[in-house]
């Protein structure tokens, strides 16, 4: 075989140039001839009933195409998981924000002045803005058919929980409380719908599940799958909000009524208060360990913010639940997660998964217990560290893990060792471990994997077609280059097909860290089935054996002979000529070894491959104003072989801008049941000024699962992050941080209180 | 959300914008880089029906020296104040021209639009209040000049009628034995509405030491931008340092009367004005000793 050039080396995204010099044409760049603009009424009460709405004088604005409620729907609950979704709130609104009306006009400024001319009558009810107090008795009921407001519950249990905390040297005791954050992507969500004759939809929409998006669609219009086709266009960001949204139904729904293609994007504002925020979570962690620091046992309890309709939140609840107990040697676990309705605005993915709150509460755990028992926090992770070839507590195979390399590495780039021997006041250094998967079977419930399409063209151009989605993580460059790689030619002679769901194999979409294994998988069988099609129309030109024949640099030839060789554009002519104009189609997909978890005991593997890595975080906090600075960022992760190091490392610098803006100051603020706080102005994330030097590394060992070896690394990035800092700021100042954010405010006035009782 | 429509007015000069100004009787707004008042426009809370430019008038970019006077046009934009104006800017007011927003806003921003808009932590306007600055006005019927103190009213209002722009601020030169300081804290580095802001300003007898005039300036402080007069008269003919800082400090979260809000409590920011006041009179006292 010809010596793998293309895998492994950096290069810039494929697309990146388009985008730079502002070429890409985004989901909202979209124009359609006789294209109408969409803008929707949305409930200015958290909580209230519909007594009448009224659209006649919007009706008659000129200018204006439609106006519709739920009146004009089907009618039918539906929701990717659950059936409490209605298109427009029915006989209540349910949060502020909840869709009420929507307009269809010749242009924005009509669709908005048309708004304002819809009357709503509505009868205020009381409401319920936090989980705690949404499970208390007597709270307001968001879903009266919930009673308790419990939208979902989650157990797990394996070994001897309470005897092993009861034998336990150490227990750490504690509470955690993880707020709620905005994904704060570059565009907004939205779509342009599209209607034929027939009935049948093209959704034009940025989102990250092209396929599955379809199914809750079709069945909350009444349609069937077939008439639901998804065009994924370019778009700016998704880190897991774009998935279901009303927004793109409101747009398919509108063209339904009037027959022209209709535009809908939320306004900043809306996309705050009506998107798919994080899922805050309380969580009760006690953890126990031996006297040499080994974990013995670890209880949860896990109370999760639904909001005021189910996205996927109780699936991220259950991941809370979970999913860390694969990072180290668990042997005795349990948890419990409650999902909780509340008058907020629906919460679901946000990288991480549930795990990023997780992992925060371990890692702070981890190292309670390391100062409890005088033990170096890093030699504490190491002894616990889940090993390669080897199966968890829930019964999920590791095969490549390279986690205590990752916390030898960053510990030696951070100067862990020197720095953590060397107090110096007011300076810390903190270090955390994440897990991860590389798809969740759990998720992708019918089955998972990835599939591929490899068209090679009559010209020798290389098409890829997936059904994933890339929303800027550089996902389009990586099945570039394993095309590229399989097939033996240059990176650019591939191009990587925009996903439309009548053209493309059905994939699950970007989430769970899955895109580079399950899709990578899909396109390198596709490639593989392309290649052996194609080197067969080459030996039969060379008089070889197909077996023979290999590719390098866009140049077949039989293996021993290289001066002897034979162009590939001109095997793939003679190839497309000889089927009288049939291109060479390679087709191929992955079948994950993963299983569906048993519902009662959840043992079982859930993912082919799981990602690890180690941060680590130094600070500086300010003892006037609490001010922590963050001054230097290592974080080491195990990502299997790297396809794109530079793609790999811009990955990890952006989950570590994500993690340290979630640590120190983004928080949506909910006051009287509205966002307080839904614009950029108040909702701070980092700017590049916040930023510390972060210096990546990638830890490669060869994953079996992985197409050439690789795992994902899109959720890991941020996954111990706001441990790793909030772990600094216990070794500068001594104050243990519990929930997030962390304010100077609060933090100055915990600085005081420890000043106190250390001088009284 | 969207920008409500208008007519926009590019006038030659100062005069045919105030005579404009004039003609519109109430309907038109002064437009400089726009920075506040089409933002409030996108948010429905300004629907003016003419905008007038003035952007592009000479007049208003100016600055330079009369006398003891130090003048500045109040077209001249936050970058290049935070440049330093060739020197002439006094430390403060380009420390706070450079904390305001981020790049691009700076290149828009301009001194009379943050003026006028007069938040109650606007970056430019505490430093001019404790630089003892005053506003010139100018409106088809002369010139009047008001001191900082009488022009700030109220959260976006200002002593400024609806016929008159604001041409120039003026204050004095700064002096050898002079020094000011700016201080902002906020969650970021950038693009940040400050929590608390404070400047001050201090004149240092012949002696090097003692201090024969001060003034502290608080942002986000109450309603509008404000003198804090405990600051001033602790410091008056104390000996320059940490002793009087403290008191002047003290003297200045007395003197706060900030709010409670989800982005910090009022006794966190009344701490964190004593907290900047001594940093900014540090400031200060450094550079009147020439350091
Ligand atoms: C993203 C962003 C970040 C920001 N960050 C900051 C910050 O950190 N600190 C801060 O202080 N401000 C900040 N601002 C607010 C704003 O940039 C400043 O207040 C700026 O100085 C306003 O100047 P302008 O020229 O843009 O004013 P404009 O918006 O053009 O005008 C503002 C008001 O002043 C009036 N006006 C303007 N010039 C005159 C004149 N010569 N005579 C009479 N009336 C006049 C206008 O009619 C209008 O009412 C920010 C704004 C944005 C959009």
């Amino acid at each position: 075989m010809p010596k793998i050039q293309i895998v492994g080396r950096s290069y810039p995204q494929i697309d990146g140039m388009e985008k730079a010099t502002g070429r890409t044409r985004f989901a909202s760049d979209i124009k359609l001839a006789g294209m109408l603009h969409a803008r929707v009424l949305r409930s200015p009460y958290p909580h209230a009933r519909i007594l009448n709405i009224d659209t006649s004088r919007a009706k008659a604005l000129p200018g204006v195409k439609a106006v519709v409620t739920y009146a004009d729907t089907p009618g039918i609950k539906f929701g990717p998981r659950s059936d409490d979704w209605t298109i427009f709130a029915d006989d209540k609104v349910r949060f502020c924000g909840d869709e009420v009306a929507a307009v269809a006009a010749v242009d924005e400024d009509t669709a908005e002045e048309a708004l304002e001319l819809i009357r709503v009558e509505y009868e205020e009810l009381p409401f319920v803005e936090s989980p705690l107090e949404a499970l208390k008795p007597g709270a307001p009921l968001v879903h009266e058919d919930h009673p308790g407001n419990v939208a979902a519950e989650f157990k797990v249990e394996a070994g001897d929980v309470d005897r092993a905390l009861a034998n336990s040297h150490v227990v750490c005791e504690e509470s955690f409380y993880t707020n709620q954050t905005y994904q704060a992507y570059l565009e907004p969500m939205g779509a342009v719908a599209d209607v034929d004759l027939a009935g049948r939809i093209t959704l034009y929409a940025g989102n990250q599940i092209p396929s599955m998006i379809r199914v809750p669609y079709a069945k909350a219009l009444g349609l069937t799958l077939d008439q639901v086709r998804v065009v994924l266009p370019d778009y700016g960001g998704g880190f897991g909000a774009k998935m279901e949204t009303n927004t793109h139904l409101v747009a398919m729904l509108l063209a339904q009524k009037t027959g022209r293609p209709v535009r809908h994007f939320n306004t900043r504002h809306d996309d705050f208060i009506a998107g798919n925020p994080r899922v805050p979570m309380y969580i009760d962690i006690k953890l126990g360990a031996d006297k040499e620091g080994v974990i013995t046992g670890k209880e949860v309890k896990v109370i999760g913010d639904a909001g005021a309709r189910i996205v996927y939140s109780q699936i991220i609840v259950a991941t809370a639940c979970y999913r860390v107990d694969s990072l180290y040697r668990f042997k005795n676990v349990r948890a419990k997660g409650i999902t909780a309705y509340t008058n907020t605005v629906p919460t679901s993915c946000f990288r991480g998964f549930g795990n990023t709150q997780a992992t925060f509460v371990l890692e702070s755990a981890m190292d309670i217990l390391a100062h409890k028992l005088g033990m170096d926090p890093a030699e504490m992770r190491v002894k616990n560290s889940i090993g390669p070839d080897s199966v968890s507590v829930h019964g999920w195979k590791i095969n490549s893990c390279g986690l205590k390399e990752c916390v030898e590495e960053a510990t030696k780039m951070s100067g862990w060792a020197e720095k953590k021997a060397k107090k110096r006041p007011l300076k810390g250094i903190g270090l955390s471990c994440c897990n991860h998967v590389s798809g969740n079977r759990a998720f992708a419930r019918e089955f998972d994997g990835g599939a591929g399409i490899v068209r090679i063209g009559r010209d020798g151009r290389i098409s890829v077609y997936h059904g994933e989605s890339d929303m800027g993580q550089g996902q389009k460059t990586v099945y570039a280059q394993i095309a590229a790689e399989t097939l033996g030619v240059p990176l650019d002679w591939v191009s990587v097909m925009q996903v439309d769901t009548d053209i493309s194999p059905w994939g699950f979409g970007s989430f769970a860290t899955r895109g580079t294994l399950m899709g990578g998988n899909g396109v390198l069988a596709a490639s593989k089935d392309a290649f052996i099609k194609l080197a067969q129309v080459a030996a039969d030109m060379m008089e070889s054996n197909v077996d023979d024949v290999v590719c390098e640099g866009g140049r077949f030839y039989v293996k021993g002979s290289p001066d002897k060789s034979l162009d590939f554009k001109e095997v793939a002519l003679n190839a497309t000529d000889s089927n009288h104009g049939s291109p060479v189609m390679g087709t191929g997909f992955y079948d994950p070894p993963t299983v569906l978890p048993d519902p009662k005991t959840k043992q079982g593997n859930i993912s082919p491959a799981y990602p690890f890595g180690c941060q680590i975080a130094e600070v500086e906090v300010d003892p006037t104003t609490g001010k922590v600075t963050v001054t230097n960022f290592v974080a080491a992760h195990d990502v299997g072989r790297a396809i794109n190091p530079m793609a790999l490392e811009g990955q990890i610098q952006g989950g570590v801008a994500q993690g340290l803006g979630w640590t120190l100051m983004e928080n949506m603020v909910t006051n009287k049941g509205k966002v307080a706080n839904a614009n950029f102005l108040d909702y701070l994330i980092p700017t590049a000024l916040d930023m510390p030097p972060v210096e990546p590394k990638l830890i490669e060992p060869y994953e079996p699962n992985g197409p050439y070896g690789a795992k994902g690394i899109g959720e890991p990035a941020i996954n111990p992050t706001m441990s790793a800092i909030t772990n600094a700021i216990y070794d500068a100042t001594g104050v243990r941080i519990t929930e997030l954010p962390v304010s100077p405010e609060k933090l100055l006035a915990e600085m005081e209180k420890l000043k106190g009782s250390h001088e009284g | 959300m969207l920008l409500p429509s208008f007519t926009y007015h590019r006038p030659g000069g100062l005069a045919e914008a105030l005579a404009m100004l004039d003609g519109f009787g109430g309907q038109a707004k002064l437009l400089a880089g726009g920075t506040d008042l089409l933002v409030n426009m996108k948010h429905g809370k300004q629907a003016p029906a003419q905008l007038i430019d003035l952007d592009g008038l000479a007049e208003l970019k100016a600055s330079g020296s009369r006398g003891d006077a130090l003048e500045l046009g109040a077209g001249l934009k936050a970058a290049a104040i935070a440049g330093g104006l060739g020197g002439a800017a006094p430390q403060a007011l380009a420390q706070g021209a450079g904390a305001l927003g981020s790049p691009q806003v700076r290149n828009r921003a301009s001194l009379g639009g943050n003026l006028v808009t007069a938040r109650p932590a606007a970056d430019m306007c505490v430093p001019l209040l404790a630089l003892g600055a005053r506003v010139a006005l100018v409106s088809p019927a002369g010139e009047r000049q008001v001191d900082l103190p009488e022009f700030f009213l109220g959260p976006g209002l200002t002593a400024l009628h609806p016929s008159e722009v604001l041409t120039r601020v003026l204050l004095a030169k700064p002096r050898p034995g002079e020094g000011s300081g700016y201080g902002k804290l906020g969650l970021r580095k950038a693009l940040e509405i400050p929590l608390v802001n404070v400047a001050a300003w201090l004149a240092l007898e012949a002696d090097g030491k003692t201090i024969k005039e001060a003034r502290v300036a608080l942002g986000a402080a109450a309603p509008t931008p404000m003198l804090s007069p405990g600051a001033a008269k602790a410091l008056a003919g104390a000996t320059a340092g940490d002793d009087a800082f403290a008191a002047a400090a003290f003297a200045a979260a007395a003197d706060a009367r900030p709010i409670d809000d989800h982005r910090g409590s009022a006794e966190y920011r009344r701490d964190m004005v004593a907290a900047l006041t001594k940093r900014c009179l540090g400031q200060a006292l450094a550079q009147a000793r020439g350091n």
